[in-house]
Formats: structure tokens, sequence, C-alpha cells
């Protein structure tokens, strides 16, 4: 009996021993992290990865995430007959939104996942063996993965008062909660991370052109020095040289004016000598990739083919004609026509200018619609969309610098900056004025005409605190609207915010 | 091991042969006598043809038609007396010359056997909670699938159409949600893993539900749902048996969601505009035109969508043996017309089984195959609701011929017309089953079997559709043509010992065997568009395309050839995963009254990492059979009563996928993993997943006390059981903080618990001819969230909303795992200054857009600011109590049954209600709007249309939750069987006509379609955004057995 027993025991530990075996599998198609890193084609696929996050999804949603988290709830747009259909972007521009709000929860959810893309990139690249990677090639990666981290960064601390610093690869449950970090050590995070993406080459290849570069570091850093500096009274000063430094560091680039500008935004000027950082897109479609958008239906207002769903409101029309036909070829500002269709004997001078018809033949009334973002040829409305959105441009910095210097009290220095801007993009004579608050109010202006659908009304108007003035009647209230709120999905799944929980 | 065993059968082969040479020449030396006789049953009617064998000879003959029987005989001889269904009796004649002989029942006699894992038991030695199914009833109802057949017959178990398309499947849950994964149970089917949908009603022999973890312990970690044991008719040997039975029924739409028409339309849509205009005038919106222009269109698209449905069904079978031979082929055939245009679904099934046994060996075969086709409506149903009335189906002026929404200015949906006309698609399943095994006798208390199974379904998908628009935002510009398949396939080997063994008043059987799994997976597909991109440089040097046609020489054809030119693109993928389980079993009983059970069983599964992959899942039963003990009454009106008790542990791994226990890098070439730089595609890579997970085994703790109970010389019987079901290291997909900036994982985290009461009652009674049975059976559930990965967390249901907006229900500790939180609503404004009037304690309005004919919301923890914190717990999907009652009588040749049951004390959230009655925004309506709140009528709590919805009528709040309670009439039968004496002229055994109505009424307070509804996460319970119509169905069918 026990020689039974022992064979038995021997037979039951030799399955056991082969199950072990049988119960091995392994995926037939997908590497795990433990094996994948080995050089550098692996750290600049991860890094493809981070910048992935900009598009917030797939070929509709950077259209119906960006604009409605971004341009909805500021003074220069209508909603259009087809964006009316949406609540959630409806309560973003009626400030009815509540954290459960899904555009800028996605919106945060996709700033969060390029960051962990991009710590992905900081932890493992360091680990690659020498013989896969030259060392140059680690530290320009590692600068960009820095820059994308602080470049992520920068958009949810711009959006929400205070954030969760993400800045450590996640392998650990216990670190998934994590709590928010007030508002002077998000920015000090901010700015280091832009400071190592400095460390980037100054141009890219033919090859890699629309990755990061040294200027984009540092006109990120010098956004983000100029909007501490109203931020941080006490430390006005410090921020505002230090922004300077940082714009005045951005070089190489130039304004590009006429056709060249508004073929920025319809995919023929695509990463000129103006742009600074864009979002990339292509009509490659070989191998199955994917890189188009509809965002010219989403801007196209209905009586063009569009969805219409963004429209220019009344305020942005009266800020494109205020200064009237001054210009030197005697219209209004240029990048009125740049950026806008509208009842305007331009564009019903009997020469088809848009897309071989009149203004008047398109629309049956004067319903101003954005020419940005909207294709050169009428064929183009029905195929995919290769547009790409520019994200900083040279002007920005030119503005930034001239806000900075009339701000440390030059606004001699700012006047023939702004007078270069209005010159070679809106064919304009020199600014009237020559006060302190007369360039702030001229920058303002230029700022607004110069950047519609660009996304950057929003930072500005806080920046100069004018939200309520702008915004009140709408339903915007102070100290409440500021910022978007914490999302309801981060709230229900992170106990360590210490925010409010629904319980009963 | 295995050379023991060949000994063992060696010598018992050697045994057996010589006990043959023995036998033969003893019966040759005799004299004879006339011998007369009669057979009967125990009732005393005459058995005609039953068998009369002299034993030990070929000497015998068959009863008349009175059950007389004359046969010459040895004085001496012992008679064998059988007859099919009853049991044989050996008469030993010592010089009688007239014999009566009684034969009993088959069924009066034996004791019941129960089918339990690997093996059977008498049902008076059963420890654990397990129901029996009555299979004549299963063949009452009017469906292909027996799980719904099974509808209301058990207490605790729960069952629903998952949909009501013309193929559509049955969800099943036994005792409550205990994971988060599937709550399917295990159905084993003649021994192995099956699926239940391709068993036919008729073929089944026995139905066991198993559904405490003791009875389930031994399937260990795939029993956490419970199992469902079936086992399928196999001939007896006797006479062949030829069945035929058929059906046709009628499928009509009981109850549908009433849509406005087109003047119900206009005004609603003009009457939102006016409200918003008037509360917003500097921020007017245009009135749309349709709103007043008179086009003459009231198109009701349900109308025109749906039909009457019909499905007919056709079975056949041939069952029949000898002593050492049985078998059976069944074959079945079904069509169902659905009541949607488009929906039509058909099947095939065959079946064979054989029992062999030879010497020591018995051999068991099942071959099983089942084809179905399924077309399912090629548009989408919220499409159709979705659809203004004001919209054609035709128009002239479109390019295609079909109106199109966007193109009339109404509001984008899609013209299901012409998806319907345009589109094709069809899917073809074909399941195999085979599974073979040999039982060898060792001795008489030892058993071995060794079997292997092997399963596999092949789909294949295809789907084709023209150039064609039937959405001016979504125009399909390119024929497009797509054939998509799969193979899945599992093969189980199990190897099983059992032991039994009687020592006096002792009884012992153990068992011990191993069980080896392996599945395999591929699928692939392949697509064509009619389209070819064509690269060039554009003017500024960038790299441009431009899509033309290309492929198709007729756009109607639909091979992937006929795309041959255009843009071809493929997908496939493959899994593995293997389980190994080891197991043994020990039931003990003393005197056929205290009886003990323990199990133990080891499972090891392919979706752990090496360190957590084996679990251990034990169970201890033991019961008492009070009645047999000498202290108990034998006079009393209880004949029998046992006591159960039991604890069992099993796990369950179901939610993980195949791979989740490694950290996986996605490869992605498209926006969401990967980038263009210089113009071109930048392919991207990055781990989605956390690292280092350390997933383990969910396992389910339950215990079962309970009572069988006997009374009234057993015409009452029944059980009674309490339940605690406590889920530990939940499997969940947990909703990680987005900040993390991972795909969200499944986590072991967090309880759950299920504790409830099960009562059957069975009541069974003869009155001379008239026949009848009442079955009732009632159960409670509470279900709990004991536990979730933190204090606080709540896992929210799916939105409404695209699926992430709009939630109104989560799971949150302490309350059911579908708990609904809302808004709390207190009424409408009845005027502008009552709306301003509403403020919190500053003097801020708390709806500071609210205007006469709003809802007021209630500021429920008082802060002065109405938010998601004060979203209250309103009660949860799940229900308190359920409740069933059967009833079946006949008298002489006419049956008449019926089958109720209805569900109490939970809630619905009614999601048609939030999608067409919101009017904020100008899609389609129910028709419930027309008693909208509006100055002239307020005495109304649905609230005022308003663009755009100001006040947040529309959002989450207790105005869309009703009451879910019913009772509903699941079926009523009426049948006739043609008296024998009339039916023997025709050579026929058995013929019987019925009909029969399904779902003929509901009594509810619920304003939905139906309250009875399937959802596919738990966290969905009672979430209702089912648009699928109520049907109710006419069915006549025939039964006839040769």
């Amino acid at each position: 009996m026990k020689k039974l027993i022992y064979i038995a025991s021997i037979c039951s530990a030799m399955m056991f021993t082969s199950c072990e075996d049988f119960l091995t599998v392994s995926s037939p198609d997908k590497v795990t992290t433990g094996n994948f890193w080995k050089s550098q084609k692996e750290a600049e696929a991860t890094m493809a990865s981070v910048y992935a996050q900009l598009y917030h999804g797939d070929s509709y949603a950077t259209s119906e995430v960006r604009w409605p988290v971004e341009a909805f709830r500021t003074d220069l747009y209508n909603m259009g007959t087809d964006a009316i259909n949406y609540q959630t972007w409806t309560d973003i521009y009626k400030f009815t939104y509540t954290n459960g709000n899904t555009q800028f929860s996605y919106y945060y959810q996709d700033l969060y996942r390029g960051i962990n893309f991009a710590n992905q990139v900081l932890e493992y690249v360091p680990q690659i063996p020498a013989e896969g990677i030259s060392e140059a090639k680690r530290n320009e990666l590692l600068a960009e993965a820095h820059f994308m981290r602080g470049y992520y960064h920068l958009m949810l601390v711009l959006n929400w008062k205070e954030i969760i610093i993400r800045d450590k690869y996640l392998t650990d449950v216990a670190d998934l909660n994590k709590p928010l970090s007030d508002r002077v050590t998000c920015w000090n995070f901010v700015i280091e991370e832009l400071k190592a993406g400095t460390a980037l080459p100054a141009t890219r290849p033919g090859t890699e052109l629309g990755r990061a570069t040294a200027g984009a570091a540092q006109a990120y850093l010098g956004f983000a020095y100029l909007t501490r500096a109203y931020e941080e009274s006490s430390k006005e000063s410090e921020f505002l040289s230090n922004a300077l430094t940082a714009l005045n560091a951005v070089n190489g680039y130039s304004l590009v004016s006429g056709d060249k500008l508004i073929d920025m935004f319809n995919g023929r000027n695509k990463n000129c000598e103006e742009s600074i950082f864009e979002l990339q897109y292509s009509s490659d479609n070989s191998n199955g990739a994917r890189y188009y958008s509809w965002m010219h239906n989403f801007i196209a207002a209905g009586e063009m083919g569009g969805w219409d769903e963004i429209l220019p409101n009344e305020f942005l029309m009266n800020e494109f004609l205020k200064e009237g036909k001054i210009s030197t070829t005697g219209g209004y500002d240029e990048r009125a026509y740049n950026t806008i269709f509208w009842k305007d004997e331009y564009w019903n001078d009997g020469t088809g200018k848009i897309w071989g018809y009149e203004y008047d033949e398109l629309f049956s009334k004067n319903r101003p619609a954005f020419r940005r973002f909207t294709p050169r040829t009428l064929d183009e409305m029905g195929e995919r969309c290769n547009f790409n959105i520019p994200l900083m441009r040279y002007v920005n910095v030119l503005l930034m610098k001239a806000e900075v210097l009339n701000k440390q009290g030059h606004p001699e220095q700012a006047i023939p900056i702004i007078n270069d801007i209005r010159r070679i993009h809106g064919n304009m004579p020199p600014m009237t004025g020559s006060t302190q608050a007369e360039v702030q109010t001229q920058i303002e202006h230029e700022r607004i005409i110069e950047f519609p659908l660009e996304s950057y009304r929003w930072y500005d108007l806080r920046r100069w605190g004018k939200l309520s003035q702008q915004l009140s009647q709408r339903g915007f209230v102070e100290g409440k609207h500021n910022f978007f709120p914490i999302p309801l999905w981060e709230v229900n799944a992170n106990p360590a915010l210490n925010n409010t929980v629904t319980e009963e | 091991m295995s050379k023991l065993k060949k000994n063992f059968s060696l010598q018992r082969v050697l045994l057996l042969a010589l006990l043959f040479v023995c036998l033969v020449p003893l019966s040759a030396l005799a004299q004879t006598i006339q011998l007369t006789g009669t057979v009967t049953d125990t009732k005393g009617e005459s058995l005609i043809g039953a068998s009369v064998l002299e034993k030990g000879t070929t000497n015998g003959c068959i009863t008349d038609i009175e059950g007389n029987f004359t046969l010459t005989v040895s004085p001496n001889a012992t008679m064998i007396i059988s007859y099919v269904g009853y049991v044989t009796q050996e008469i030993a004649l010592n010089g009688q010359k007239n014999i009566k002989v009684a034969l009993k029942d088959d069924s009066e006699m034996l004791e019941e056997v129960v089918v339990i894992g690997y093996g059977t038991m008498k049902k008076s030695d059963m420890t654990g909670a397990i129901s029996s199914v009555d299979t004549e009833e299963l063949t009452k109802r009017a469906t292909t699938n027996p799980a719904e057949a099974l509808q209301g017959k058990i207490a605790g178990v729960n069952i629903m159409k998952s949909g009501g398309n013309a193929g559509a499947g049955v969800s099943v849950k036994i005792r409550g949600v205990k994971s988060f994964g599937s709550n399917e149970p295990l159905y084993i089917i003649d021994g192995f893993p099956g699926d239940i949908d391709n068993v036919n009603p008729q073929d089944i022999q026995s139905m066991e539900v198993l559904k405490d973890g003791a009875a389930a312990a031994i399937y260990g970690s795939v029993a956490a749902n419970g199992v469902v044991i079936i086992t399928t008719k196999n001939g007896k040997k006797g006479e062949t048996h030829i069945d035929f039975n058929t059906y046709v029924s009628m499928t009509t739409v009981a109850n549908k969601l009433d849509m406005v028409n087109a003047e119900q339309y206009k005004s609603t849509i003009k009457a939102m505009f006016d409200n918003y205009n008037a509360q917003y005038p500097e921020e007017m919106e245009t009135v749309p035109a349709y709103c007043t222009s008179n086009t003459g269109v009231n198109t009701d698209w349900q109308d025109l969508m749906l039909r009457t449905g019909l499905s007919q069904n056709y079975m056949f079978s041939v069952r029949g043996g000898s002593e050492t031979a049985q078998y059976s082929v069944s074959y079945n055939h079904a069509d169902d017309k659905g009541i949607f245009l488009g929906n039509n679904f058909r099947q095939d099934n065959a079946r064979m089984k054989m029992h062999m046994s030879k010497y020591i060996f018995d051999v068991d075969a099942n071959l099983s195959f089942r084809y179905t086709k399924s077309h399912q409506p090629q548009y989408n149903l919220r499409e159709m609701y979705h659809s203004s009335p004001l919209m054609p189906v035709f128009d002239e002026n479109e390019k295609y011929g079909y109106a199109l929404a966007g193109s009339m200015g109404l509001p984008a949906a899609n013209n299901v017309m012409a998806d319907h006309h345009f589109r094709q698609a069809e899917t073809k399943k074909f399941y195999t089953n085979a599974n073979v095994s040999v039982g060898m006798k060792i001795t008489d208390y030892l058993n071995f079997k060794t079997s292997y199974a092997y399963r596999g379904t092949h789909y294949r998908y295809t789907q084709h559709y023209p150039d064609y628009t039937s959405n001016s935002q979504n125009p399909h510009l390119y024929p497009y043509s797509y054939e998509g398949t799969y193979y899945w396939e599992e093969q189980v080997i199990d190897n099983v010992l059992n032991f039994n063994k009687e020592f006096g008043k002792h009884s012992v059987t153990a068992m011990v065997g191993s069980s080896i799994t392996a599945t395999k997976y591929t699928d692939n597909g392949v697509g064509v568009e009619g389209k070819a991109t064509q690269y060039y440089v554009d003017g500024n040097g960038n790299l441009a395309s431009k899509d033309e046609p290309a492929g198709f020489l007729d756009p109607n054809f639909t091979t992937i050839d006929s795309g041959i030119g255009g843009t071809f693109s493929g997908d496939g993928t493959q899994y593995k995963y293997n389980r190994a389980s080891f197991f043994g079993r020990v039931n003990y009983s003393y005197a056929g009254k205290y009886l003990f059970q323990a199990t133990v069983r080891r499972d090891g599964s392919s979706k752990f990492g090496s360190d957590n992959r084996w679990g251990t899942f034990p169970s201890v039963a033991v019961g008492w059979r009070i009645s047999e003990e000498d202290f108990f009454p034998k006079e009393g009106f209880v004949n029998n009563l046992k006591f159960r008790a039991s604890w069992g542990r099993l796990g369950n791994e179901n939610a993980l996928g195949y791979y989740d226990f490694q950290p996986l890098i996605s490869n992605s070439n498209r926006w969401e993993g990967g980038y263009v730089q210089g113009g071109n595609a930048w392919q991207g890579s990055a781990s989605w997943e956390m690292e280092n997970r350390g997933l383990k085994w969910e396992t389910t703790d339950t215990k079962n006390i309970g009572f069988d109970y006997g009374m009234f010389d057993n015409r009452l019987t029944g059980s009674i059981n309490y339940y605690i079901n406590q889920t530990e290291d939940l499997l969940i997909t947990k909703r990680l903080s987005p900040s993390a900036g991972y795909e969200n994982p499944i986590l072991n985290v967090g309880k759950i618990r299920n504790n409830g009461v099960e009562l059957e009652m069975n009541w069974s009674d003869k009155v001379k001819d008239f026949e009848y049975n009442i079955g009732f059976n009632f159960s409670t559930t509470k279900n709990e969230v004991v536990e979730l990965a933190s204090k606080g967390q709540a896992l929210p249901s799916t939105g409404l909303l695209y699926d992430t907006d709009h939630v109104p229900a989560y799971a949150k500790e302490g309350k059911p795992i579908s708990g609904f939180y809302l808004y709390r609503t207190d009424g409408i404004f009845q005027s502008d200054a009552e709306a301003a009037s509403y403020v919190n304690k500053d003097g801020e309005r708390l709806l500071p857009n609210a205007k006469a004919g709003d809802i007021r919301f209630v500021d429920l923890n008082g802060d002065g600011v109405i938010d998601e914190n004060d979203k209250d717990y309103c009660g949860t999907g799940i229900p308190k109590f359920e409740a069933n009652l059967n009833f079946s009588a006949s008298y002489k040749g006419f049956d008449l049954s019926f089958s109720m049951g209805g569900a109490f004390g939970h809630k619905l959230y009614n999601g048609n209600r939030y999608f067409y009655e919101s009017m904020s925004a100008p899609g389609n309506h129910l028709s419930s709007v027309a008693n909208a709140w509006s100055p002239t009528n307020t005495h109304t709590d649905i609230p005022r249309p308003v663009y755009n919805d100001p006040n947040g009528n529309s959002r989450e709040s207790e105005r869309f939750l009703e009451n879910g309670s019913f009772w509903r009439l699941r079926q009523a039968q009426i049948g006739y069987t043609l008296p024998k004496s009339l039916l023997k002229k025709l050579y026929i055994e058995k013929l019987r006509f019925y009909v029969s109505g399904d779902n003929l009424f509901t009594i509810t307070g619920y304003n939905g379609v139906d309250p009875e509804f399937s959802t596919s996460s738990p966290l969905n319970s009672g979430i209702d955004r089912y648009i699928y119509p109520f049907t109710r169905s006419y069915t006549v069918g025939a039964q006839l057995t040769f």
C-alpha cells in the first residue's frame, strides 16, 4: 500500500510538472514589455504613441474633443446648427457642465495617456543596451519625452486649477492613486520638463518633420512663464524676464503672408517657416495607416456642405472689421479674408472666390463662416482630410514677446513687433497709440484675429482677467468656471484626491 | 497504474467466459406443461405485447390484446416477464399452471437517480441543492432552446431571452450576480461541457440544476455560476420508437414604442424652440422650417419595418436497442421569420447517441451537428426609432432614390429602409460535438472511465453593400464586401475512477479523476472597398491623395474577388487557452440516514501567470434523513424530510482575457497609437496595460442550508433553501484613475454577496381520471457589493449617451451591484416666479436656468448647489423576489397547462424615455410628449419642451425611474391526445395535438415596452435601453409516436 501511495505521488508530481508547460501560453502576435525595448527603433515607436494622444482618438474625435473643450467656452464663436444636438458641447458653451462632462473628461484622459507613454520612454530608453542606440540619440529621445510630458502637463495646468503630476512610470497598483499638487508645484514641474526639452535639435530632417524641436520647447517655456507672471504677481518680473529669454531663443522662424498663411490651415503649407509645432496629419494609408480627419466637414458651415458645428460670432466679426478698410490693398485686414467667408463685396465680386461660387449663391443671408480649415476646392470636402493643425506659430512667439516687453514697461519695443505682424499678415498700416495700455489693447486685438480656432483665447482671457467681462452674461461665474472641475471619472476612481465622493 | 488495470480486466474476461460455458447445457433435460397467464400493470390494466420467456431458453411468446398468454414450458421453469418501461419480473413456477403478473412501472420501483458531476447518485442520498426539471414540461414551449423552456420552472434560476430577434440566445442566471464577467452557468451535456443552444428540448432525458457550491464544486473553477446537467435521451432495449413533433408558431408585436405622428412632432419641436427663444431672446435660434411647412408626410417607421413573424419546427427521432446496445438518432429543422424585415433564422440539428456494452466494457458515444443560418436586420433599430415621421421613405431627387434626413433639414438619422434595401449580410455557424467514452468495470465496486470530447464552432460571416447613401453625413461612396470567419475548438480528456461499496450499514462512494481542456481559436477576415487611392505631390511639395472608384465591375457583385483593384484590408488573430484539473469526491452514508459528502478540485488555468495559476476549491456537505429515524412518526402527514447543509468554494476566471497576466505591447498605425512624421505614417508601439498586476482566481464561497420534504403521501413535495454566496477577489475591469494613462485593467478587487431564500413546492394528485399538478416556486435575492478596491469607489454602468455620459447606475459599497444613483425631483415649477424663488440660504438660485414647466431638482445634501453630490440611491434593477406558478392537468384525453411568473420590488430605468421624451433636441419623440407641461397643461409630470434643456430636465434623475414589478402569463396550452384504442388500429402509439399561446398578458405599472429584459453587463441590470418590441406568439403543434 505504501508503495502504491509512493508511485501515485510520483505520478501526480509528474503530471503537475507537465501541466505547467501545458498551462504556459503566450500571445501569438504581441510582445511583452520585458522583451520589447531593445534598440532605438522601439524607443521611436513608443515616441509615436506619445504624440498620438494629440489626436484625442480617431478621425472624428480630434474635432469633437478639441474644439468643444478649447473653443466653445470662449467669446468668439456661435455653436452651429448641428453642434446644438450634443448636450455635452452645449453644456460647455453655456457653463452648465458638471464634472461628468465627457468631452473634457476625454481631453483630460488623453493628455494623461500621452504622459504615461512619455513615462515609458523615460523609464526604458536609459535601459536600452549601448549597441542598440547611440548616446546622442538616447539623449535626444529623452529630451523629446521630457518636452512632451511637459507639454501635456502644461495643457492640464491651463485647464485645471490643480492637477496630478505623473512623473513616473506606474507599475505598482499602489501608485495609481495620487493626490493633486498645488498650482505652484505644477508650474515648477512643467517648466523643468520644458527646459529639459530645449536640449532638442533646432531643426528636424525632412523624414522627421513635425516632431518637437528646441524652438517648440522654448516657445512653450515662454508661454508658461508669461502665464505665471500674471498668476504669481510677486514673481512677475522674474517670470517676465525668464519668458523673454525663452522667447528670444526661438530662432530660425519667420512669418509668412498672403496665401501662404491661409494654406497653413488647409493642408497646402504644412510645417512651413512660420510653424513651430503642428499636429500632423497625412493621407498616407499604406499598410493600414489612418491619419486623416473630418475637420473640414466639422468646421465648414452647412451652406458649404459641412456639418455646421462652429461659426464666428458677432464679436469676432466686429474685431476683424473694426479698423475698417485701411489695408494697403484697400480692404479690411487681410486676416479677415484669410479666416472668414462673410457677406462682403470681396466674396461677391463675380469671380467665384468660394469654390467657384459667390457668397450669395451659397448663403441666403449674412452668416459668417470659417474659411480656416476648409479646403481650397469643393472636391476636397468629400475626401478625407489631411490638414495639419498649427499648435504654435511664430506669430504667437512674437505677440507674446511684445506682451512681455510692454509689461516690462517697454511699449516702444513692442510696437515694431506688432507692426511687423500687421504688415506681413494683415497688409495693415502701423498701429496707432503708444502708451502701455494702448499697446496692450492692440495686442489683445491682434491675438483675437490671429488665433481663431487655435485655442488660445481662453488662456488669454484668464491671463488678462477678462473672463467675467466677456462671458458672464452667458453663464460664466468667476471662481467657478475659470478652470474645469476634476472629471468625475477621476473622482470616482482615485480616493487619494481627497475630493468629495458621492456617498450616502 | 495502467498495468494493474489490465490484469484485473483479463481475470474478469476469463471468469465471464467460464460462466458462459457452464450455463449453456443446463436447460436441455426436462418434461413440459401448458402454462397460461395474464400480464397487467399495477393498476390492473392489461399489458399488450409483454414478453414472456422461459429462463435459460429461447422459448417465449408475447401477450395478446387482453394481456393473456399461453406457453408450453417445463414445470420447474423460471419465467421472465418483461415489458418496456416496466421492471422485469422473474417467477419460479414450482408447478403452477396459471400465473397472474402485475408489472411495476420502472419509475415506481427504482429510487430516482440524479445525474451529478462525473457520476450519478440516488436522489435520497443527495446533500446539495439540486433541482430536477420535469422534462415533459420542456417540450411544451415552442422553442428550439431548452433554456428558454426552463423559464419559471426552478426557484433561484432567472432566465431571460437576450433580445427578441429570430436566432437570439437566452441568458441564464443562477442565484444572482456573482461576477462582473459572464454569469452564465456551466452546461454539461452527456458528461461534457457544451452549449445548451445545441440541444433540442425534445431530446432531453433529464436536466438537473446544481445551485449550491457543494453540488457544483466538482466542476471547480468553471462552476461558480452553477451547473446545468443535461442528459439526452437514448433508446431502450425493446421496440423501436419513432417520434415526430411539429409546430407552427405565429409571432405578433404586442407592445412597441409609441412615437409621435407628424403633427405632434412638428408641434413638439416648435414648442421646444419657442420656449428657448422666449428664454434667451439674445441668442435666438431659428425654428426649423419643417415645423411649419406642410408636406403631407407622416411616416410610421416602425410600421414599415415590422411584420408578423412565423416559425416552423419539425423534429424527428428514432430510438431503440437491444440488451447490449442502444441508440438514438434525432433530427430537427426550424425556420424562423422574425418580426423585423430582413430577420430570418434557420437551423438544422442532428444528434446521434449510442451505448454498447460487452464483457466489462461500456462504450458511449455522442455525435451532434448543428447548422444555423441567420440574417439579422441590416439597419439600426435605434435609427428607426430616431427617424422623424416627416421623412418620407423615397425621394426621386436623391441619387439612390431614398429620402435623406440631412438633405431635408431634418435631424440626422439613417433611412433604415435604404439600409435594409442595400445592405446584405449572412451569418452561418456550424457546431460539431463528438465524444466517446469507455468504461471498465474492474470489480463490482470499482469502475474506470476514460473519455475524449471534441467541440468545434465554425463561424462564417459575409457582408456586402454597393455604393449608396442612407445618411447624408455618412455616404457609402464605394461598394464594399467583407468575409470573416472564426474557428473555435475545445478538446477535453477526462479520466475518472469510481469506487462504490456497501459495508453493512455503511455505504461509501468515492471518485478521483482528472480533466484536461485545450481550447484554440483562430479568426480572420478580409474586406475590400471599391476604391483606389491615388497619391500625388501637390503644388507645395506635400504628399496628397485622392480616392477613386476601382474594382467591382458591378457594384452588386459580392465576392472578395469582385473587388480586385480596390482597397483590401484584413485582420486575424489566435489564442490558446488551456486548463488542467484534478478532483476527488467521497460520499458516505450510514443506514441511509446520515449523509456526508466532501469534494476537492484543483484547477490550473493558462489565463494566469505561473505564480497564481492553481486554485483549490473544496466543499463539504451533510444530510440527515429525519424521516428515516425511528422516532419520526410514520403515520403523520409528513412522509419524507431531509435536512441538508453545505459549504463550498468555487473559482472563476472568465472575466479575464487570455493573456491578461502579462503586459503586452500594442502596435498601432492609426490615430490612437501612431503618428505622422515627415508627412508619412509613423507606426507606434506602447504598453497600454499596467505591468505586475498579480492576477489570481476569483473565488465564490457558498453556504447553503435546506430541507427536502414530502407530505400527504408525497402528493406535496418540494424543498426550501437558504443560501449565502460571497465572491472574493472579484475580477473587475477597474475604471482606473484616468490620470494613470492606462487602459482599464482587470484586477482582483472587492467582494460581492448574494443571499436569499428559495422555496419550491409541487402538489400532484389524481382524482379518478382527473390528474393535476400545481408547482409553485419563490425566491428572494439580496445582492450587495461588500467591498470595492477602495472606499468610495464607484464603478459606472454604461452611459446612455455615448456609453460614458448619462450614467444612471453605479456599483458602490453597501448597495447592490447595479444601484441607481439619481437626482431627486420635487415636482414641476408652475411659474417663473416659483422657479426664481428656489434659492439656497445665500439667496442664490439653485436652478438658475429654470422656468415654469421645468423640474425642481432637490439639493439633497443642502450645500446650496445642485451637483453630482446630490444624487441619491434610488433602488436597484435586481428584483427582491421572484415567483412562478405552473399548473397542468389532464382529463381523459385532454390536457391543459399554464405557466405564470413575475418579479417584484425592483426599479427599472426607462432609458427610452430619456432618449425620446427629453424634448431638448429635434430628434423623434414618444407620443407621451403630448402631455408635456404647458401653461394650459399643468397637471403633468412631464416637463416643458425646451431646446437645449437649460435646466437639465433630462439629467439622470428619478424622472425616468419606474417600478419594475410585473406578473405575466408566460404560456398557456391546451392539448388533446387521441384514445389508444383508436390509434392501435393505425399502429400509432401516441398522437397529441395542441395549441398554445406565449406572453398572453402582463400586469405591470412599467411604461416601457417590456419589464423583463436582460442586459449584457450586471452593472447595467434594470437599465432599459432595450428597444426590441415585445412579442406574443400563438402555436399549433402535433406530437406523434409510432
